[in-house]
């Protein structure tokens, strides 16, 4: 948990069940002074998917200015740096030919005065942002539906060449926010369970923030049970919550 | 709903081929006097077991999602067909099988350079399988193997994704009807679906390629229908995976190709996040 007086933030990563705790490919990253935010989902398919998706999440956090993806190219050369000279059979070559791919949300929370503001962000597939004000979900980006997650979502690309169809496919949101409300970033399985959940007119982020902040950490035991009863697609889950 | 079951290391499914290495495999493939249809077979299954492998590779090796093997039939019998270290064994975990080719061949592609031009680059192709021809076509043998080992399977795996058996062949079996057999194989579940058993069909017609078709009239010839009604129904899960890779699907469609690979049904297993990207063959020695 880190907190500030400016802006409290917390997070909350599983691994997926059968896999071992090392193999979790999501990334989080959070800088209240700067109130830049991201989430990021390696995709299981690609290899070194994990180191591109904290480059991303890093990458955001330390970038300036307004949501575009013109940090990705520098990503992108230190991905090439930290695996193109590693030794690999031929699988392990043609995966890393291919490059790593990852989903990716960033959030930027800029302070108008003390108790409003604005926030703007972008999104690569199916990374989630929801925005809560007291009791209603007042935002929810990119995906509104539960039904729109599938497992071919749109994928940033640690290699140049696939990367440039990447940038097309961001998309952008922007809003107000007042003191009070919440933010909840989230990688797709608990996204999706969480989409569900509001379509049943029940309140997930009570659920999330009540395990998240009890003492005992039954956030874990809650999302192994969820997947138990197939309530929540066996993934990694990433989390981070934000109250202003 | 069948064919949701998750496939994980420790509830893999089964990929087994079954490769028709008869005489008649001689015979030119769709019309290209330069490669035959044995050289087009060992070109499919070359091409599968190096997509298998790749699905599952990462940065830190191959994850044993899949167990694979392949029967090979001509001569006089059916028999496993890997070499090598794998040499006898039916079914071999998928990271055994990328660790152990029997050669990795350098080859060279053109690839986009990123800049609007066009660079060469080198890669390593792996090669498991070289092309045989010789003698009779026991399929129905094949089959019956086929049913034996993905049995034993199940008993280690009831609760697998349901196995796939991937039967690549001109057709003309001379150990009997393949049909019952066939049958047979299809009639194998987990408790998550049936076997899909999945026919391709090579043959030395030049005819376009067709691709999960829905009835058998229309068909270019007898083997070509026989094998259609060999091959499973594709379960919704599949066409619903099929028709986002752009295939023109219905409810009656089967897992029969003419002519065409059987590459794209790799992409249809859901491992998790997948990329738009499988191998391509069309690569300069």
């Amino acid at each position: 948990m880190t907190a500030t007086s400016a802006i409290q933030w917390r997070s909350f990563t599983l691994y997926k069940d059968g896999n071992a705790p090392d193999e979790y490919e999501d990334a989080l990253a959070g800088n209240p002074a700067s109130g830049r935010f991201a989430v990021a989902d390696g995709a299981s398919e690609s290899s070194f998917a994990a180191l591109w998706a904290k480059l991303l999440v890093e990458g955001f956090i330390a970038a300036r200015g307004r949501t575009t993806l013109n940090w990705l190219l520098p990503l992108q050369k230190r991905w090439a740096e930290a695996v193109d000279h590693l030794e690999l059979d031929w699988f392990g070559e043609e995966k890393r030919e291919q490059g790593a791919f990852a989903t990716f949300l960033g959030l930027v929370v800029q302070k108008a005065q003390a108790d409003q503001g604005r926030w703007r962000a972008v999104a690569v597939g199916d990374c989630c942002l929801f925005q809560v004000r007291k009791d209603t979900l007042l935002a929810s980006f990119p995906v509104q539906r539960s039904t729109d997650f599938g497992n071919r979502p749109p994928l940033l690309c640690s290699r140049a060449v696939a990367g440039k169809d990447s940038l097309a496919k961001a998309k952008r949101a922007v809003g107000k926010w007042e003191k009070g409300d919440r933010f909840f970033l989230m990688t797709d399985a608990l996204a999706e369970w969480f989409l569900q959940r509001h379509e049943q007119q029940r309140r997930p982020w009570e659920s999330l923030q009540r395990r998240l902040t009890d003492a005992n950490g039954s956030l874990t035991a809650y999302i192994e049970q969820l997947r138990s009863q197939k309530e929540m697609k066996n993934d990694d889950v990433t989390l981070l919550t934000i109250g202003l | 709903m069948p064919f949701t079951a998750e496939i994980r290391r420790n509830n893999p499914t089964c990929f087994l081929f079954l490769v028709d290495q008869s005489s008649s495999m001689l015979e030119p493939f769709a019309g290209n006097q330069e490669k035959n249809k044995a050289q087009g077979v060992a070109d499919a299954i070359n091409r599968l077991l190096q997509n298998l492998a790749l699905k599952c590779a990462k940065s830190d090796g191959i994850r044993d999602y899949f167990h694979v093997g392949v029967i090979g039939y001509g001569g006089n019998q059916a028999m496993p067909a890997f070499s090598g270290t794998l040499a006898a064994r039916s079914l071999a975990p998928i990271s055994e099988i990328a660790r152990n080719p029997v050669r990795v061949e350098q080859r060279s592609r053109k690839v986009d350079d990123g800049a609007g031009g066009v660079m060469e680059q080198k890669f390593k192709f792996p090669v498991w399988f070289e092309p045989v021809a010789k003698g009779k076509t026991p399929m129905c043998q094949a089959l019956q193997m086929a049913h034996s080992t993905v049995a034993e399977f199940l008993k280690n795996f009831p609760n697998c994704y349901p196995p796939l058996v991937v039967n690549i062949s001109d057709g003309a079996a001379t150990d009997g009807d393949p049909e019952k057999p066939a049958a047979n194989l299809r009639n194998l579940a987990s408790t998550d679906g049936n076997l899909l058993l999945l026919n391709a069909h090579l043959s030395s017609k030049e005819l376009r390629p067709i691709e999960y078709p829905d009835r058998e009239e229309g068909l270019p010839d007898k083997y070509a229908q026989l094998l259609f009604r060999m091959s499973s129904l594709l379960p919704p899960k599949l066409l619903g995976a099929a028709k986002a890779e752009g295939f023109v699907v219905t409810p009656a469609s089967r897992g029969f190709v003419f002519n065409a690979d059987l590459v794209a049904i790799v992409r249809f297993l859901d491992i998790g996040t997948q990329v738009a990207t499988t191998v391509q063959h069309d690569v300069q020695k």
